[in-house]
């Protein structure tokens, strides 16, 4: 038997302590009374230690009730605590005797991954998710929203509407056309079937062509569910930020009132570019000059040259897409089109 | 405020019996910040790659850690609640929150928007009683001092009728009635908490409180804010000065010497502290709110702290408190 050590015993019936003797030996913690009658036991491994003021406090049962208190200094101070550290295997045990600067770096690491995971994974996730009929729901919101502070041009609206629907545009979505007061030379898509023309970029036109080719790259953002995509990657960020910074009630805001900045969303080049050319393949089914294209381009760039319409600055590049718009449309140059009676009276009663 | 406070204290003081001499007894709180950083990483590295589930655990370190930092009479209190207990009853309020959102979800969506919005009011009415109840129960049963538990005896039933009380003499007031509602249950909380065999009580008045609020919401808007330190200063007074242990004859008073300065002090640093290291420096802020609390609370009285009897039961079940937890209303006794 090895040594005893004078010791304060806890006994949790009440709260006087009692001296007491205590022993630590194969890893069993022993508390004798002054008559060395054995009051109580622990195996170390199962006892909660933690030291306060330079006092070790040997907490033998898991309601911490029960505990000797080894004064400091006491000689068995740095052995238990030696060995409960080493018994400790959990997670915590382990990451707690690592140093502050690798534990920060794990936090960087995992803060890196997580928000990867939610602007990269998460928004793929959720568009396999969302059926067309939702993502129509939801453009609807956005479209409430963001009509709260425009008012509709309705007789405009009315042929706007028209010559979408005798363009082919989608078998997928139901699409809602709409021409808003607004001088912005700008027009926009939002998620399932929503085009937001501006009476701005409507009056900058000089061709029912032109219209066709902003209504055929619009459209692209809607089919090929462009808008969805940045939308549910700008929820993800915020959401992410959310995370971090502690504040919920930040996404319930983001979807509420954010329309606005569904709007500015960008899509990148390669998006743009796949929305001109399949915009020009919708012209070229529906028969209508896919040179419109070009010239709709070349009507921007005009405005660009005033000032940078926000249309543009999301639309890098207006050279290059005017380069490419041309290479693809470079087959029809020769060809006939007839005039669409029913777009161009649309296109005429649309401005009147 | 401090008028109405003093001849209470005194009359307190008077009903000390001369049976055991009368001394001050020493509270402390003894953690530090880098320690506390520490436990949080890990804390959160864990939470992390679990999706969340480890926070009941990480609950359970980082109290452990702060109620072996916090002295009575140099010796430390103990939290012996596990993260698989609050893990269990995290699970549980989370079904029970998740099975009320869908009963309000369905009434909703089937064209009953006002009855799914009154089922919802009534059942958070229901609930947060509950879960103040069940986390009292539960934070009390697993603190203890001494190997001495703190207990909670009071019955749900009568915290919920005081609770729906509170709540429509509030609206029907306007709000004015809350210094009172507010009052009342920290009077019913305090009156059924324990130590052991020793127990609390508050003795405040909602009209003191009332006053207090009506002087600290005009001061402060005509200081542009200023006075909302002082105004903080007589709420901590208020709650803190009001509380009495009592054991048999023998009773503790808890008395706040927290100036409007102390608190400018507290509350500046602290917002400077965040500001600064981009919230990491919060650990730093909880420490501070604590070594400030200990520091800022005398207590005088003759209890012997000797004579203490283990009275109250364990209670293992943190439904209550990890509803609490959830709606994160921050009840703190």
């Amino acid at each position: 038997m090895s040594d005893l050590y004078e010791a304060l015993f806890y006994d949790g019936i009440q709260s006087k302590p009692h001296p007491v003797y205590i022993n630590y030996s194969y890893g069993n913690v022993r508390v004798f009374d002054y008559q060395n009658n054995l009051i109580a036991e622990q195996v170390l491994q199962q006892a909660t230690v933690s030291e306060t003021a330079g006092q070790l406090y040997v907490y033998l049962n898991a309601q911490k009730t029960s505990f000797v208190v080894l004064p400091p200094a006491h000689p068995l101070i740095k052995i238990l605590q030696a060995e409960n550290k080493v018994n400790d295997s959990s997670w915590f045990a382990k990451l707690m005797r690592q140093k502050i600067l690798l534990l920060a770096s794990i936090i960087l690491l995992l803060g890196i991954g997580l928000y990867c995971f939610s602007i990269f994974v998460l928004p793929n996730i959720a568009l396999a998710l969302i059926t067309p009929k939702q993502e129509s729901k939801i453009g609807r919101q956005f479209f409430d929203a963001y009509m709260q502070s425009k008012s509709i041009d309705s007789n405009a609206t009315v042929y706007l509407q028209k010559f979408a629907d005798n363009m082919h545009l989608t078998d997928k979505y139901q699409l809602h056309a709409y021409v808003v007061y607004d001088t912005e030379v700008n027009a926009f898509a939002l998620p399932g079937g929503y085009i937001i023309v501006n009476t701005g970029i409507l009056k900058k036109m000089k061709s029912y062509e032109e219209l066709a080719a902003l209504l055929g790259h619009e459209v692209t953002h809607i089919n090929e569910r462009h808008s969805l995509k940045s939308m549910l990657g700008s929820i993800s960020a915020s959401i992410f930020l959310s995370i971090i910074s502690g504040d919920a009630s930040g996404i319930t805001a983001f979807l509420v009132n954010n329309a606005e900045q569904l709007r500015q969303l960008s899509f990148s080049r390669k998006l743009e570019q796949q929305a001109d050319d399949a915009s020009i393949e919708i012209m070229i089914k529906n028969d209508i000059n896919p040179r419109g294209m070009i010239s709709l381009m070349k009507r921007l760039q005009e405005e660009e040259a005033i000032k940078v319409p926000e249309l543009l600055s999301s639309h890098p590049l207006t050279e290059d897409r005017i380069a490419n718009a041309k290479t693809k449309t470079a087959a029809f140059v020769n060809r006939k089109f007839e005039t669409r009676k029913d777009l161009e009276k649309a296109w005429v009663s649309m401005l009147k | 405020m401090e008028e109405n406070f003093n001849p209470e204290l005194l009359d307190a003081a008077a009903e000390l019996s001369a049976e055991n001499p009368e001394k001050s007894y020493q509270i402390a709180f003894t953690g530090n910040g880098i320690t506390l950083f520490k436990i949080s990483i890990v804390n959160l590295i864990l939470t992390i790659v679990t999706l969340g589930l480890y926070y009941p655990w990480a609950k359970a370190t980082s109290l452990s850690y702060l109620y072996s930092k916090s002295t009575l009479e140099m010796e430390p209190f103990a939290f012996s609640g596990t993260g698989k207990e609050m893990f269990v009853g995290f699970i549980r309020a989370f079904l029970i929150l998740i099975g009320i959102v869908c009963i309000y979800t369905y009434i909703s969506y089937s064209g009953y928007p006002f009855p799914a919005f009154l089922f919802y009011i009534t059942a958070l009415g229901f609930i947060i009683p509950f879960a103040i109840h069940g986390s009292l129960k539960y934070r009390s049963a697993k603190s203890s001092w001494r190997g001495i538990r703190f207990g909670y005896t009071g019955d749900r039933n009568e915290l919920l009728k005081l609770c729906i009380k509170g709540f429509l003499y509030t609206i029907f007031s306007f709000g004015l009635y809350a210094a009172w509602f507010v009052t009342n249950i920290r009077q019913y909380v305090l009156g059924h908490l324990k130590m052991g065999n020793a127990e609390f009580e508050f003795k405040g008045d909602g009209t003191d409180y009332f006053v207090i609020n009506f002087k600290g919401y005009f001061l402060t808007i005509f200081t542009l804010g200023i006075y909302s330190f002082w105004w903080q200063k007589d709420r901590f007074q208020f709650f803190v000065d009001n509380i009495r242990l009592k054991h048999h004859e023998d009773k503790v008073v808890f008395r706040s010497n927290a100036t409007g300065g102390d608190f400018f002090g507290l509350i500046i640093v602290n917002a400077l502290i965040l500001f600064f290291t981009l919230g990491l420096g919060f650990p730093w802020v909880i420490i501070r709110n604590l070594e400030f609390g200990c520091r800022h609370i005398e207590l005088n009285g003759n209890i012997n702290l000797d004579q203490l009897q283990q009275e109250q039961g364990d209670y293992s079940d943190a439904t209550g408190a990890d509803m609490g937890d959830l709606l994160d209303f921050g009840f703190t006794f």
